[in-house]
């Protein structure tokens, strides 16, 4: 029996009951298992991440080693050294760690908050949506660099925590708007009507009805978000955030593009870290949308 | 093909050509419509009616392909024809009104404007005669106030009133064919009855033929004097409209006239046909119609139908009429 | 003698259209404007009525999914709008609504086991395998195959997704099914299966249809009664081989008139309504009717007609029909 047939008939059949249903994870984890580009993607991401926590173990070096400034790559130094003379290698394998926690930490709190605003803002609507659409408006056309100057003195603390929080927060809006308006769509839907009509709560609604049909859009942005929150990230840093010794790859980045004329390297592998990283993002994020898809059952 | 043939469609196949297949969305229909004939074609969604119109008009776009077949239209095929000598002929001599009348017409553009582009196209009008033309037109289609109304938007306009606006604009150049495609589906009960009054009217002051697609059989009833029944791509049975109605012989036919609720017959049951309208990707061989029809024969699943002559004017594409096949029942 | 297991009184439902800076309300759309009417049990009662004339909204109103401006809602002599929560949860498994258009009335990413479970997960009328056995009884009611209960609504046809709303409506043992167009997405073919479907449940299991269309030849064959809504208000309410055969009101003769029926060239008389269906944004005093009514004298322009009985079980609002 094609998986994918369409069920023609109307008669009843004498066939036995569909042995042990494949739950519905099953079926996700065995599409995700064939899909090449969820395979790939994942691949990539297990492999940046593998190398960032062990970094310290096999890295050539320590951050903290000096050897001579600007060198290109050679043998000694696969990646080069940097304009301080630290192993660039060494930087862009320690950098991942930094960067992939500042990229993962600021999606989750984009989600916390925006999910859930967008969520009730959508589907509640009226006095309630208004209120939280002026709040996300407002966040959103706060002049940003500014606000984050003042709160760079406010902050007491500096540290990448920091960092992560004020991107999660600043990041928000643009969830909130897209899921709310999700919600406005298929909260009209009828079949949204028809739970209702059995006398489903509203949040059983939310969560049971319109959510699973909004997680693939949610997906979509969180993966594409998580490049962008690390070279943000860069910025901050250099705003009095972080410490700008530090060695993400946003530091790197920044400071790789103002030596590119003289020290290519800098700019290039910590470059090729992040789009390496951001591919693996995204195709795991696609792979995983099409994973959950319903509509096909794979192979 | 005699004198008063206006338009003969021989043997036409028009497929898409998709990742999963070949669907086969027409595959072999023959048609004739004379001068000043309303031929209806009817069918359920899938069936290939639509597609039928846009074959004619040669509007079928890629993943679609007319892949076969002759639409002679006044001694010329259609299907040789090249894409500016189609523009000459789509509005001027072959026009199509379509199910959807607001969102046919574009919403940023006049009602008026929309009409007059369509006669500058195809007419050799002066500039400042446009405009009476246009108002001529739409209080001929029955629109109040017709010089004040075609400064209006579509969005202004009720369904009916665009219905009768998009009617406007495909008579507008005195076509010799206006295919109708579901023209009242949308449209309340009684606006359905206005716009079908109003099209038998415009029928005989223009004398064009219509080709009438549709699946409701009483609104085909109201304006057609032929009748061409299509299933799954085919035309099952074809011949004026109370032949059809009162001796149907393909059972496709049969089971549909006495499937659907009728104003003045009683039933307490109304007949099923069993299963449902096939995909049309990959179709198997033989007739379509035979995984659901009762009297289907082993024949059925092996060979297709031809559309064949019974008798007068009457023709039915189904081997129970064929006198070369024994009529053994099927088990 | 059988009982009145729904009674409409006088039931209202504006909607506000709201302009200016401040919002405030400048109109209204009156979709239900004053309709009473009664529901006796196992009876079917055909509410029909072209575009904006309510007749969605009234459905909806009565189920008490849109909150209704005035008016009473009666169900076995219980006033619905003074139910709370808990008492208006329990009437919700009694009457069941199914829709009009069967790819959106599923959610998409839901089984039919899920589909047709989600009453008893709701109401927690089942758990385990007794809610199995219990969606297993239903598919089969409805005349689906149960090894298929794992599917997603896009691997059915339209006729089988509306089999599958009608088994979810049905979950709850209810007695009164409100059917908003139940057959009007569906294939003519299809259409017949669903209609004898219909037909079938209610003889087996008692049921009361509420039956919603525009559709005037299948609300003939499924329905007993027939109401006719125009413009927010009823019009005519008779039984239905009278209605479609003598109907007293202009508006319902016209509309019988224009029922194009198959095989029929000729007409007796044909009433062809000028203009279009008004809208029911704040409409003028006087009967609704009266702008397209060929029968119109000056009362009808001033006041609106009152829905009365004119003759045995026969309701017209008309002037002229007193």
């Amino acid at each position: 029996m094609s998986s994918n047939s369409r069920v023609k008939t109307d008669e009843k059949t004498e066939e036995p009951y569909e042995p042990s249903r494949a739950t519905r994870l099953f079926i996700v984890w065995r599409k995700l298992r064939t899909s090449k580009l969820a395979v790939t993607g994942f691949g990539i991401v297990l492999l940046v991440a593998t190398l960032a926590l062990l970094a310290p173990v096999i890295a050539p070096y320590s951050p903290e080693s000096f050897f001579l400034t600007m060198r290109p790559p050679t043998l000694t130094h696969l990646f080069g050294t940097d304009t301080i003379g630290r192993d660039l290698l060494t930087l862009v394998l320690y950098g991942a760690r930094i960067s992939l926690y500042v990229g993962l930490g600021a999606v989750f709190i984009e989600i916390s908050i925006g999910l859930t605003i967008g969520m009730i803002s959508g589907y509640f609507g009226g006095k309630v949506d208004e209120i939280l659409m002026r709040i996300t408006d407002l966040v959103l056309t706060l002049p940003t660099l500014p606000l984050l100057i003042v709160a760079v003195a406010v902050f007491k603390s500096k540290d990448i925590n920091t960092i992560v929080l004020v991107m999660g927060i600043f990041g928000w809006p643009f969830m909130a708007r897209v899921v709310r308006s999700e919600f406005l769509a298929l909260r009209e839907t009828l079949f949204v009507e028809a739970a209702r009509s059995m006398g489903a709560s509203n949040w059983r609604i939310i969560l049971r009805h319109i959510l699973p049909n909004v997680l693939s859009t949610v997906i979509v942005i969180a993966t594409m978000d998580i490049p962008w929150y690390i070279f943000w990230e860069a910025t901050l840093t250099f705003l009095g955030f972080g410490d700008p010794t530090s060695a993400s790859w946003g530091v790197l980045l920044w400071r790789g593009y103002l030596y590119l004329q003289d020290a290519w390297w800098i700019i290039t592998f910590p470059g090729l870290a992040l789009f390496f990283t951001s591919l693996g993002f995204n195709l795991f994020g696609d792979g995983l949308r099409d994973a959950l898809d319903v509509t096909t059952r794979g192979r | 093909m005699s004198e008063s043939t206006l338009i003969t469609i021989n043997d036409l196949k028009t497929y898409f050509f998709i990742t999963e297949g070949v669907v086969k969305a027409v595959d072999g229909v023959n048609l004739d419509i004379n001068k000043g004939e309303a031929l209806g074609l009817v069918g359920e969604s899938g069936c290939g009616k639509s597609t039928v119109a846009l074959s004619i008009m040669r509007l079928i776009r890629p993943p679609g392909k007319i892949v076969g077949g002759e639409i002679w239209f006044e001694g010329e095929d259609l299907l040789r024809k090249g894409e500016s000598e189609m523009r000459q002929i789509r509005g001027g001599r072959i026009s199509l009104i379509s199910q959807n009348p607001m969102s046919s017409m574009n919403p940023v553009f006049t009602v008026g404007g929309q009409i007059a582009e369509a006669i500058k196209l195809h007419q050799n009008v002066q500039r400042r005669e446009i405009k009476g033309k246009v108002a001529e037109i739409l209080d001929l289609v029955g629109i109040p106030d017709p010089s004040k109304r075609m400064e209006d938007y579509p969005h202004e306009y009720s369904g009916g009133m665009c219905q009768r606006a998009m009617t406007a604009m495909a008579l507008s150049c005195n076509p010799q064919l206006l295919i109708a495609d579901e023209p009242t589906t949308n449209l309340d009960v009684t606006i359905q009855a206005q716009i079908l009054k109003l099209m038998k009217k415009l029928r005989k002051d223009f004398g064009a033929s219509v080709l009438l697609i549709g699946h409701d059989l009483g609104v085909i009833s109201e304006l057609c004097d032929k009748i061409a029944v299509m299933y799954a791509g085919r035309v099952a049975e074809y011949s004026d409209l109370m032949t059809v109605f009162e001796k149907p012989k393909h059972p496709y036919t049969q089971a549909l006239l006495e499937s659907i609720p009728r104003l003045d017959v009683e039933e307490e049951r109304l007949r099923i046909i069993p299963g449902t309208v096939p995909r049309l990707i990959n179709p198997p061989p033989g007739c379509r119609f035979h995984p659901r029809c009762e009297q289907a024969m082993t024949v059925c699943s092996k060979q297709d139908p031809v559309l064949t002559e019974i008798e007068k004017g009457h023709k039915v594409a189904c081997f129970l009429y064929d006198s070369n096949v024994r009529t053994k029942p099927q088990v | 003698m059988s009982e009145t297991i729904l009674e409409v009184i006088n039931l209202k439902k504006h909607f506000p259209i709201r302009g200016g800076i401040l919002l405030r309300q400048v109109a209204a759309i009156h979709a239900v404007d004053g309709v009473s009417f009664n529901v006796q049990q196992e009876e079917t009662l055909g509410l029909v009525g072209e575009s904006g004339c309510g007749k969605t909204t009234l459905g909806r109103t009565i189920l008490r999914l849109v909150k209704a401006d005035a008016g009473t809602v009666r169900y076995n002599g219980r006033d619905l709008f003074k139910l709370d929560k808990r008492e208006m949860q329990k009437i919700r498994l009694e009457m069941a609504m199914i829709f009009q258009d069967p790819y959106s009335s599923l959610n998409p990413r839901m089984t039919m086991s899920d589909i047709i479970g989600e009453p008893f997960d709701i109401h927690r009328l089942a758990k385990g395998q007794e809610k199995k056995n219990r969606i297993r009884e239903l598919v089969e009611k409805v005349g689906l195959a149960p090894f298929h209960i794992y599917r997603y609504p896009h691997e059915f046809s339209g006729g089988q997704k509306q089999r599958i709303g009608i088994a979810r409506a049905l979950a709850g043992n209810p007695k009164l099914l409100v059917a908003d167009e139940p057959v009007s997405s569906l294939d003519v073919s299809v259409r017949a299966q669903i209609l004898n479907l219909l037909k079938d449940l209610q003889e087996e299991l008692g049921l009361t249809y509420l039956y919603i269309s525009h559709d005037l030849s299948t609300v003939k064959h499924m329905s007993d009664r027939v109401a006719v809504m125009y413009v927010g208000k009823l019009v005519e309410l008779a039984p239905s081989k009278i209605i479609y055969k003598d109907p007293l009101h202009p508006y319902t003769e016209a509309l019988m008139s224009a029922i194009p029926v198959p095989g029929r060239k000729k007409r007796e008389k044909q009433i062809i309504l000028k203009g279009s269906v008004p809208t029911p944004i704040d409409p003028p005093p006087g009967c609704r009717f009266n702008p397209r009514c060929s029968y119109r004298q000056p009362i009808c322009a001033k006041e609106d007609p009152e829905f009365i009985e004119v003759s045995e079980e026969h309701f017209v609002s008309c002037h002229l029909r007193k």
